[in-house]
This record gives C-alpha cells, structure tokens and sequence, in this order.
C-alpha cells in the first residue's frame, strides 16, 4: 500500500467513524431536538460592549428592542468602550427613548473582557448574554433559549450563528462554514461537551459568574475560555440550534486571516490551561470531542498537504505531456480521454463517500437551524477551498504559538 | 408536553458519561462501512481486467486470423494482402490500460502480470507477421522496439513511453511494441539476448532498424533516430 492510499484511509477512516457516532447520538436524543419551553420567562440582561461601530449598531439595538420577550423581562446595557466615532451619541438616542429598558455605560477604552467585567456589577438579570454591536437577533431568538435554564446544572446556552446576506468567496465560505458548525455544536450539546461557546449572543447564567468570575482578559479568546471553565466544573453547556443570530462575514483576506488565527491560537491556549480537561472524568469531552478537535486539525492539515502536492504533481505532469503535445490539444485528448480510465478504486470512493457525508451534514444544519437565506455557489467555494483556508490559519496560529508572537485583533466583536 | 420534555432534559445529566457501547457500535458500523468500500472498489477496479481480457481475446483471434489468411495466399500477389496494420491500434490501447491497471493495482498483481505476458506475446506475433508481410511483399513497415520496466525501476521510462506514444498518435506509420523486460517469458528472453538488452540497468531502449538505443532519449533525438532521413518531418521538430 503506498503512501497516497494510506493517508487517503486514515483520512476516511477518522471522518466515517466521526459521522457515524454524532448520527448515532442524533438518533438517540432526537426528540430533544425542539427547545424545552420555559415554565417562567427568566430576567435576561444582553449587553453588548462596542469600539467605533456607528454603521452597525442601530440596527443591533433595534434587533434587541423588536425582541418578542416581555419587555420588563430584558435589560439591555450598552457599553461604549472609548469609541472615537458617534457610536456614544447613538446609545444616548436610544437610551433616552427606552430609558426603562435601555442603559449605556460609557468608559475608557480597555477591550472586551474588560468592559464585559466592568458592567456585570451592573446586571439585573437572572441570565445574561452578550451580543455583538455587528449582530442582530431574530425577534423568537432569546425566548427558544431560555428554556433550557430550567435545568439547574445548565450554565450557558449557545444560539447558531450564521452570516448575513454573505457576498464574496469569502463571505460565503464563512456562511457554509458557520451553518455546518450548528449542526455540530448541538451534537456537542447532546454528548455534553461544548468546548466553544461563541461570545455572540451565549446567555450564561449570571450566578456562575458571581461564584466563578466573569470574562478572562488574559486570554485572546475569553469566549473559549469561559465555555472551558464551565466544562471544568461539570456543568453544562446548550444549544438551541434554531435559535439564529445574524452577523456580518469579513471580506477582507487579511483581516479575517488575523481573526482566525486568534481563535486557534486562543483554541490551543485555552485547552492548555484547562488541560484537566482531558483526564476521562470529563467524559465524552475528554476522550472524544478534544482529542477529537486536535485529530481533525492534523488529518486536514495532512490532507490539504497531500491534495496539494497531488494537485502540483498532476498540473506539472498535464503541463509537460501539452508540451511534449505541442499544444496539440486535439491529439491529447485522444490521448488521455479514455473512459476506462475513469476508475472507482477504493480511496476515490471514500473521498466521494466523505463529501456526501459533507453534504448532507450541511443540508441537516440548515433543516434543524430553520435557515432561510438562499445563497448561490456557496457550498462550492466551500468544498474547494476551505480545507486549504482551514490548514492556512492553523499553520500560522502554530507559527505563532512557536514563536511566541502576539495575536492582533482584527476587530472587537468576533 | 414542555412539561416532558423538561423533565426529559432532566434525566439526562449523565450524558456527558462515555457509553463505551455507543463508541464499539460506532466502530463496528465504520469497519463495516470500509469494508464494504474496500470490495466494491476493488470489485470495480478488478472488472477492468475482464475487459482487458476480451479485448485481448480480439486481437489474438484477428492476428491468428491474419496468419491464416496470409498462409492461405502466401502464393498471391502481394495486393491481395491488404497492408494490415489496423490491429495495431487495439494492441497501443491495450498496453496503454494495461499500464493504468497496473498502476491501480500494482505491479504485482498476478492477474495484471499475466495479462501482460500475454500482452507481449501477441506483440511479438504481430512483430513477426508484419516481417514476413515486409519480406514477401517488400514494403517496410517503421516498427520501434521499447524495452522498459515499471516507474519504481525505471523513472524515465513512463517519459520515454509517453514521447513514443506522442509520436504514434502524430505519425501513425510507425508501430511501438512495448515490452517489460521484467517479465518472465521465454519468447521476451529471446527477443532481450538478440538485441542484447540486460535488464533493468539498460532500461529504457529504444530498437529500430536492427540498431539498439540505451537510454532515455528526448523528443528530438527520438525523431532523429526515427525520421533522421525525411527532411519535412524533422523540420517540423525543428531538428537540423
């Protein structure tokens, strides 16, 4: 068996085996798929903490105000965190016409976690989420989550998150790749193991707070952090995947490249913190979904090498035979166009078996996760190059953790 | 029925537990699903040689039948003996799939390797058919004789087949008879002692006219030994 073949089984191995457990697991709690109802609406304080975000706020604020949860029950605080455009005249306006609902806290420029701390002080709220000041929550948004805190060991329920109006490769690569991850987010939920509760719009639960402290701001991904911590005392972390909240994709290149490389930096850090995590007392997180996590990195990145040099090989190879062809392209399609040769061996199968599994993954993601926007070629770009764009930052969150290099953010939200 | 579902959730604290037997049945479904792949693909790749075994079967009941005929008028003229050199064609497809088999399958494949013996003898049939056509009827045929082994022996020989490939499909005059010197057949033993070809180490040869060629020879050099007497296709080459 050569080389070519081996990695080809591995690869496929690790990902059947990953498909058949998380559809097992769906299988088992599918009717735990519909959101438990709350017997009572809870309090929920949402605050979401904005530097220069004049364009995007109004509409973040009036997602949170046309929210169809008892108007008493929500408390929305927002943080100015030393912006230097009009942001803090906007939160003003909105204030003064909402003053029962709407309180704006404004103080020097310190960074997220920071300002999350600097506010919980001021918190009402049995719950309390944050969202971002470019995101927007559907009106049904808070009141499918909720329901999950009637369980008392449930500290933190996490929405699906998904790209508004993608445009661009890179926007809808993102769209794919947010919607894909719903599906398995709430498998996660299911096998009690969410290692990455997103910051956008999570509701926690504000006594884990008050006995375990707020946001980390040592860390560049206090999201992460946060859900590992929670993981570390047993507790447990939900999702209410057709609970949507919408956010812009990046279109830049570079600043999405620096967001990405963030969060798996903030990934590797946050899992070498919270290395208990891994003796198998923590369950299914430590013997599955962490190691799980690190197995998938390595294998892609192991892939993307392979199709690459099979890729560089094939193009060096195709270039030589059109010159030895003179360019003759009549006669190297005589040449080369054999339907014999269009074989189906074992490996190419599995690729094949891989990226229906794929598919339909995805497919399951947008029927679970109730999505609507009907975007074009996303999921081509998707399956072309994502697996490369995954590899690419991965290399350089490792790049940086080696040399030790600091992380700069690409923007505040995210 | 939120009631339910509550109290549902509630009974399900322990789900962050490892169920060891969802994780066996997992594996069990996954072994299962490979193995399924693993016979399906081979199934299909494995089909190809049936192919190759009938199209085979073609070319040796079209040369027995060649002979037969050429026997039959050996005393006629020479225009009742048509030029035949249409199986030639089957013969180059059979050999180019049969090295795509043995890529698939690998060059130690029992069934790939007998293919290919066979392969080789109906080459040489038709090698020798064609030489008495030329001696009978004194026309000339441009037949090149290809020594090679497999690309884990010989990197340059697939190069050295392809630029021969190349120039059969450009000038369909001339036949290319491919033979792997690692095949063990007495009839391949003779045709290696008579142009003196001593295995992998003089891999790839080129033989025409009766002269041998060690060595990987380029694209130029190839038209050179094959056309160096006709002006108009070594300009094409660009060949002084």
């Amino acid at each position: 068996m050569d080389i070519n073949t081996i990695i080809i089984y591995v690869v496929s191995f690790v990902s059947i085996y990953t498909t058949v457990l998380f559809f097992l697991t769906l299988f088992e709690f599918k009717p735990y798929l519909k959101n438990p109802i709350s017997s009572k609406l809870p309090k929920v304080t949402v605050l979401v903490p904005a530097y220069n975000e004049e364009k995007g706020i109004s509409k973040t604020i009036e997602s949170l105000l046309s929210m169809n949860y008892p108007k008493e029950m929500v408390e929305i605080i927002l943080i100015n965190d030393g912006s230097k455009d009009n942001t803090l005249q906007i939160m003003k306006e909105y204030e003064k016409n909402n003053k029962d609902r709407i309180k704006v806290i404004d103080k020097p420029n310190s960074g997220k976690a920071n300002s999350l701390n600097y506010v919980l002080k001021y918190v009402t709220g049995e719950l309390v989420g944050v969202l971002d000041a470019d995101a927007f929550v559907p009106e049904d948004t808070l009141k499918k989550m909720v329901g999950y805190f009637e369980r008392p060991k449930v500290m933190a329920v996490t929405p699906s998150i998904k790209i508004w109006d993608p445009k661009g490769i890179l926007e809808r690569i993102q769209y794919v790749e947010f919607l894909s991850s719903s599906y398995i987010r709430k498998i996660m939920s299911f096998l009690g193991s969410v290692p990455v509760a997103p910051g956008c719009f999570t509701i926690y639960r504000k006594s884990f707070f008050d006995e375990y402290g707020g946001w980390d701001p040592s860390t560049i991904t206090e999201d992460i952090e946060l859900s590992l911590r929670v993981e570390t005392k047993h507790f447990f972390v939900e999702n209410a995947i057709d609970a949507n909240v919408y956010t812009k994709g990046l279109s830049n290149f570079e600043i999405l490249k620096r967001q990405r490389i963030r969060w798996n930096r903030g990934l590797i850090d946050n899992m070498l913190k919270h290395k208990q995590l891994f003796h198998p007392r923590f369950g299914n997180l430590a013997v599955f979904i962490l190691p799980g996590t690190l197995l998938v990195i390595l294998l892609t990145f192991i892939a993307t090498l392979f199709s690459l040099s099979l890729v560089g090989f094939n193009m060096y190879r195709l270039i030589k035979q059109l010159i030895l062809y003179d360019f003759n392209l009549f006669l190297w399609f005589e040449y080369s166009l054999d339907p014999f040769f269009f074989s189906a061996t074992p490996s190419i199968l599995f690729v094949l078996l891989i990226l229906i599994v794929g598919v339909f993954v995805i497919y399951l993601s947008k029927i679970f996760s109730k999505e609507t926007q009907k975007t074009r070629y996303s999921l081509p770009f998707f399956l072309l190059l994502y697996s490369f764009l995954f590899t690419y930052w991965w290399v350089l969150a490792f790049f940086y953790l080696v040399k030790n290099k600091k992380v700069k953010w690409g923007s505040i939200s995210g | 029925m939120s009631e339910d579902i509550i109290i549902n959730n509630s009974g399900r604290e322990d789900r962050k537990r490892i169920q060891t037997t969802k994780y066996v049945s997992a594996l069990a479904i996954t072994i299962l699903v490979f193995v399924i792949g693993i016979l399906i693909g081979n199934y299909i790749s494995s089909s190809k040689l049936t192919i190759i075994e009938d199209t085979q079967q073609n070319i040796y009941f079209n040369t027995l039948g060649l002979d037969i005929k050429y026997e039959l008028i050996k005393g006629s003229s020479c225009d009742e003996i048509s030029l035949e050199n249409e199986y030639f064609n089957e013969i180059t497809d059979v050999g180019k799939r049969l090295a795509y088999l043995e890529s698939q399958l690998g060059s130690n494949n029992k069934d790939v390797r007998k293919l290919k013996e066979y392969y080789h003898l109906l080459e040489m049939k038709h090698i020798l058919l064609i030489n008495s056509i030329e001696n009978k009827c004194n026309v000339e045929f441009n037949n090149v004789i290809f020594f090679y082994a497999i690309d884990e022996i010989c990197g340059e020989c697939s190069e050295q087949g392809e630029i021969l490939t190349f120039l059969y499909k450009k000038y369909p005059t001339f036949n290319v008879y491919s033979f792997d010197v690692n095949i063990d057949n007495p009839a391949i033993e003779a045709l290696k002692t008579k142009y003196k070809i001593n295995g992998n180490k003089d891999v790839p040869a080129i033989v025409y006219d009766d002269n041998v060629y060690i060595g990987y020879k380029n694209k130029n050099e190839i038209a050179t030994i094959i056309f160096g007497d006709n002006e108009t296709i070594m300009n094409e080459f660009g060949v002084d």
